[in-house]
């Protein structure tokens, strides 16, 4: 079997409109994505929109990445969690509930947790380890607003925690990530 | 909002990254990055620290559906079948054959006819990572990106060169090194063949470009 070829050269074969790279590019990174849109929006048909309208950016502004903008993974999660977080603005997904916690969960077939599935991809290990110099309460602070999409209300709610202890969390967690992430 | 301190610029934007800036706050953010490169910088930043935690989401196969419709999104025409599968092409070639003396003198009506879409190469490294791609642009330019930043010494310079088979290479231009991109114009006259090679040479900036005799990376040329 031919090698896989890297996200990093499936992308710039796109910037050339090579079809042929951005269905190897849709088969590789699509399921990624849409556990991800999944988790923001817990609903399988918005995720679906959201996931279609995310491969026709990365299609149209394949030739805007450059490695400088970090891996391939961190360029078109970054434009799928715009339009997810775009559309959970208007909609409070909360109250849709397709997916409730236990439904999720089913679906994302109860895998290991984010941070051993980041141990996996040794240039996110960086990642995992820092998220782990986190206390347990912030560190899932963290997560819930990057996941699931939630507001620091609404973690506050979901962790049964004074909304002025989460800010706090979560405003020292992303400086102690960065340091720990290094510059930038 | 205040956006002139960079501790707070930074706090905005880290929060904006991770989604927890909402509401009112987030639109009004959104509304100053235009004017504030600094502002977007430090977005960018973040985006490069967080959504590396993007590969921590479980994989869901996505349903078929949506490659489906992202086909016909983008790609309208794609089902159309190439031309030696079209009926017309065939249907033509039995007229053709009633005409086969009248095509025995005009060859070129059996050419088939064009595709569009732009010529492209890759030109790959000794790793076969992808170091260039070049492309030519409808108005017979053509586009090169440099995909990882080549270590070229601070007096040289990457050229490009086209090599097809009976002739000695032709210099098309320099070739970005820095992980940019540029538009190669080509020499006066000249349009790209069909096939060829491309070869990268790596060369003194001050002396004149002198024709290769063995590239450093070199990559077949085809037109689409």
């Amino acid at each position: 079997m031919a090698p896989q070829e890297s996200l990093a050269d499936l992308l710039a074969r796109c910037a050339l409109h090579d079809r042929r790279a951005f269905e190897d590019l849709y088969r590789q990174a699509s399921p990624t994505l849409y556990g991800l849109l999944l988790r923001l929006v817990r609903d399988r048909e918005l995720a679906a929109d959201l996931l279609q309208e995310g491969f026709v950016r990365i299609w149209q502004r394949a030739s805007e990445y450059r490695p400088g903008l970090g891996q391939p993974f961190t360029w078109m999660g970054t434009i799928v969690r715009h339009l997810a977080i775009d559309r959970l603005r208007r909609v409070d997904h909360r109250q849709r509930g397709e997916l409730d916690d236990a439904g999720w969960e089913q679906l994302a077939d109860a895998g290991p947790g984010p941070e051993e599935r980041l141990q996996t991809e040794h240039s996110e290990a960086t990642v995992a380890r820092c998220l782990e110099i986190l206390d347990p309460e912030p560190r899932q602070a963290v997560l819930l607003a990057y996941y699931e999409g939630l507001t620091h209300d609404a973690i506050a709610r979901r962790m049964d925690r004074p909304l002025g202890t989460v800010k706090a969390w979560v405003r020292r967690s992303l400086q102690r990530l960065k340091i720990c992430l290094g510059e930038p | 909002m205040n956006v002139q301190s960079p501790s707070r610029r930074d706090a905005l934007a880290a929060e904006y990254v991770l989604g927890s800036l909402r509401g009112a706050a987030r639109r009004r953010f959104e509304q100053l990055l235009p004017a504030h490169p600094n502002l977007r910088q430090a977005v960018a930043d973040w985006e490069r620290r967080l959504n590396r935690l993007a590969v921590g989401s479980p994989s869901v196969p996505p349903p078929p559906q949506v490659w489906a419709d992202l086909e016909t999104r983008l790609f309208p025409a794609a089902r159309r079948e190439p031309w030696w599968n079209r009926l017309e092409f065939w249907r033509g070639l039995a007229v053709a054959g009633v005409f086969a003396a009248v095509l025995a003198l005009t060859p070129h009506l059996m050419t088939p006819p064009s595709e569009p879409g732009a010529a492209i190469a890759t030109i790959r490294g000794s790793q076969q990572e992808v170091l260039w791609t070049v492309a030519k642009t409808e108005d017979n330019r053509l586009h090169v990106s440099n995909l990882r930043r080549i270590d070229v010494p601070p007096d040289q310079h990457c050229l490009l060169w086209l090599k097809t088979p009976d002739a000695p290479p032709v210099m098309l231009g320099v070739l970005p090194d820095d992980g940019g991109a540029s538009t190669l114009v080509l020499p006066a006259g000249m349009t790209p063949p069909a096939q060829g090679e491309l070869w990268v040479t790596m060369q003194p900036v001050d002396a004149p470009p002198s024709l290769p005799n063995q590239p450093l990376h070199k990559t077949r040329w085809q037109a689409l």
